[in-house]
């Protein structure tokens, strides 16, 4: 019988070491202490007292630094007169999701089982979905939950889709400008990316295909996402396509573990 | 007339009786800078509306008018060596088409990073732009003045009717493409749209002029150059060596070629304002005297009359400030005692520079366009 799954707010790093680096004695203390963020809250799913997975959640994100998705669209040329119509694929740079909350940063407990690893993300995801209903005054528009997915990257880690893309438009390494500005690496790159339409009709086959797709890893969290309702926004990340998947409003019947 | 002398070609414009001639010449594969049509009735509607075109007085142009020149050998029995065009207004019916190179410059000063892209607008611009078209030459006559005369003699038409033409001008120029067709840049970007061969789609534009359902396929965003195969890009506003004589002309006359290309080959469309031209510049009206011209000092200049239908122009040598026709002349000019011509100097290697120009007192700018000496 599985113990049940509970979500706790960290308040610092230092009660992050007291949670993970105590109990648990693992290695993944560095990578947790990361998720902490002024305008952010680091939450645990904790399980029989040990920290299965911690989450980074954003009430509201885009608001200083603006952060950059392309969204996919689609526009249709036709000509009745040469009896052709042509839906063609497009991508367009916004901050559609500015000011939206989200769930980010998931890390699990090394060596997790899949079953408690789904059992942790499922917790925080309804935690959040719950944060989000518990603010919603009567009559006004729903807030909205997003999770960004990692898309599609070769053996040497190079993703097709900034292959095809943005390298044309920055040389430079959008990982090391991660890990360099945090955050803010995606308004730093994204001024140098295509502001007008691009048509996916002119990047390569594997950049087409990367739009939308998740990689390999992120796959059991994608199900899980699906799972509770969060559906793919149309948007993806600037850097390797990776799809955003968003809950447009807080569904019924999911359990609140935090309650 | 020697055979090498250039006072043998005439240019005048084409008439019905032109078709048989015009023909040949389609048939074989002058040199030119877009497609003659081999099609019969093609070439007679060309040539009807043409005339038309030579014979509308002032009041009743509309824009649509397209004019044909030919030019002739009258050393050989006026045989038929060469055409070109003009179309009054550009995409007259609808818009014209054709991308503009822009290029966009952005910067992450915290990256110290910045880009200069290429980018290609679809654009209308050139709509409503007096457009010359459809030069062809003879082979055997490439490297003789002939074509000089062919392309720069439109522009004294032009100058001298001002008024039925814009003050812009553009030209198309052939882009990069094999011999059975295959264009790198259509493939790149039009194939994309249209699911077609490059010559299939150019047919169906209709001989480059009823363009209006590109509109609905084409992109309608810039196209940004970076994402285009290497193959593509290199092609952008290149030339194909086809069109490398007619090009090099526009390129003395001063035409700018880097702000526009075809929408399906991305060859370069040249563009500029009529009365910047070199020829139309050097422009002067003059009153021709009755005599012999004297010895060629190997300057040539282009002598026109100033008729409408009647047009004609020679190569004449260039004079020392007193112009003079022998009775040859005249006829061919269709000139008599008391009317003024238009001259200007041809120029490169053949004709003066432009520190020349041999203009006396008296020799006032012609009027609608002339505009003085030229810097």
């Amino acid at each position: 019988m599985t113990a049940e799954m509970s979500v706790i707010g960290v308040a610092d790093p230092a009660a992050l070491a007291a949670l993970v680096g105590g109990a648990n004695g693992l290695g993944w203390l560095a990578a947790a202490a990361a998720l902490f963020d002024s305008g952010s809250e680091v939450w645990a799913a904790t399980q029989a007292g040990r920290t299965r997975a911690l989450v980074r959640f954003t009430p509201a994100i885009g608001l200083q630094p603006p952060r950059h998705w392309y969204h996919v669209g689609c526009v249709v040329h036709a000509s009745p007169e040469l009896r052709r119509r042509l839906p063609l694929a497009t991508l367009q740079l916004n901050n559609d999701l500015t000011g939206e909350a989200e769930l980010a940063g998931w890390l699990t407990e090394p060596g997790l089982d899949p079953h408690d690893c789904r059992a942790a993300w499922r917790a925080l995801l309804a935690a959040g979905l719950q944060r989000l209903a518990g603010r919603l005054p009567a009559g006004t528009a729903a807030p909205r939950l997003l999770v960004e997915l990692p898309g599609p990257r070769d053996d040497r880690g190079a993703s097709p889709f900034w292959q095809g893309l943005g390298r044309h438009f920055y040389a430079g390494d959008p990982a090391a400008a991660q890990a360099r500005f945090g955050d803010a690496w995606r308004s730093h790159v994204a001024a140098l990316l295509p502001r007008q339409l691009v048509y996916c009709a002119f990047l390569p086959e594997a950049a087409q295909q990367a739009i939308g797709t998740v990689h390999g890893d992120a796959q059991a969290l994608a199900a899980l996402l699906h799972e509770a309702g969060l559906r793919w926004s149309r948007h993806i990340r600037i850097d390797d396509g990776g799809p955003v998947f968003v809950a447009e409003a807080p569904r019924a019947g999911m359990a609140d573990p935090t309650a | 007339m020697s055979p090498d002398d250039p006072q043998r070609y005439r240019l005048r414009p084409a008439q019905p009786g032109d078709l048989a001639a015009l023909e040949r010449l389609a048939a074989a594969s002058a040199i030119g800078i877009s497609s003659l049509s081999t099609e019969r009735e093609q070439l007679r509607d060309a040539l009807a509306r043409s005339a038309t075109a030579f014979e509308r007085e002032d009041d009743d142009v509309s824009g649509e008018e397209t004019y044909l020149f030919v030019l002739e050998d009258r050393a050989r029995g006026h045989e038929l060596i060469g055409t070109a065009g003009i179309a009054a207004s550009a995409g007259f019916h609808d818009r014209f088409y054709c991308y503009r190179n822009e290029f966009i410059v952005q910067a992450s000063a915290a990256l110290n990073a910045r880009n200069r892209i290429h980018t290609l607008h679809l654009c209308h611009d050139l709509t409503g732009v007096t457009l010359l078209t459809g030069f062809h030459i003879d082979p055997a006559y490439a490297h003789t003045l002939a074509p000089q005369l062919l392309s720069r003699g439109r522009l004294l038409f032009i100058a001298e009717h001002a008024a039925r033409f814009s003050d812009r001008i553009a030209a198309e120029n052939p882009g990069l493409a094999d011999d059975s067709g295959r264009c790198p840049f259509w493939d790149a970007v039009g194939r994309r749209f249209f699911d077609l061969d490059y010559p299939a789609a150019e047919a169906m534009s209709g001989g480059r002029s009823h363009k209006a359902w590109i509109a609905e396929l084409m992109p309608q965003a810039p196209i940004y150059v970076p994402l285009l195969p290497d193959e593509a890009q290199v092609a952008i506003g290149q030339l194909h060596p086809v069109g490398q004589l007619p090009f090099d002309i526009l390129m003395d006359e001063g035409f700018d070629v880097d702000n526009y290309v075809n929408l399906f080959d991305a060859g370069p469309t040249a563009d500029g304002r009529v009365g910047l031209l070199r020829s139309v510049q050097q422009r002067r009206v003059r009153q021709p005297l009755t005599g012999d011209a004297g010895a060629a000092q190997g300057r040539w200049q282009i002598v026109a009359s100033r008729a409408r239908a009647g047009f004609r122009a020679l190569l004449l040598p260039q004079d020392g400030g007193e112009l003079r026709l022998d009775a040859a002349q005249a006829q061919a000019l269709g000139w008599r005692p008391g009317l003024s011509v238009s001259a200007t100097p041809l120029a490169g290697p053949h004709g003066a520079d432009a520190a020349d120009g041999d203009a006396a007192p008296g020799d006032a700018a012609g009027g609608d366009i002339g505009h003085g000496v030229a810097s």
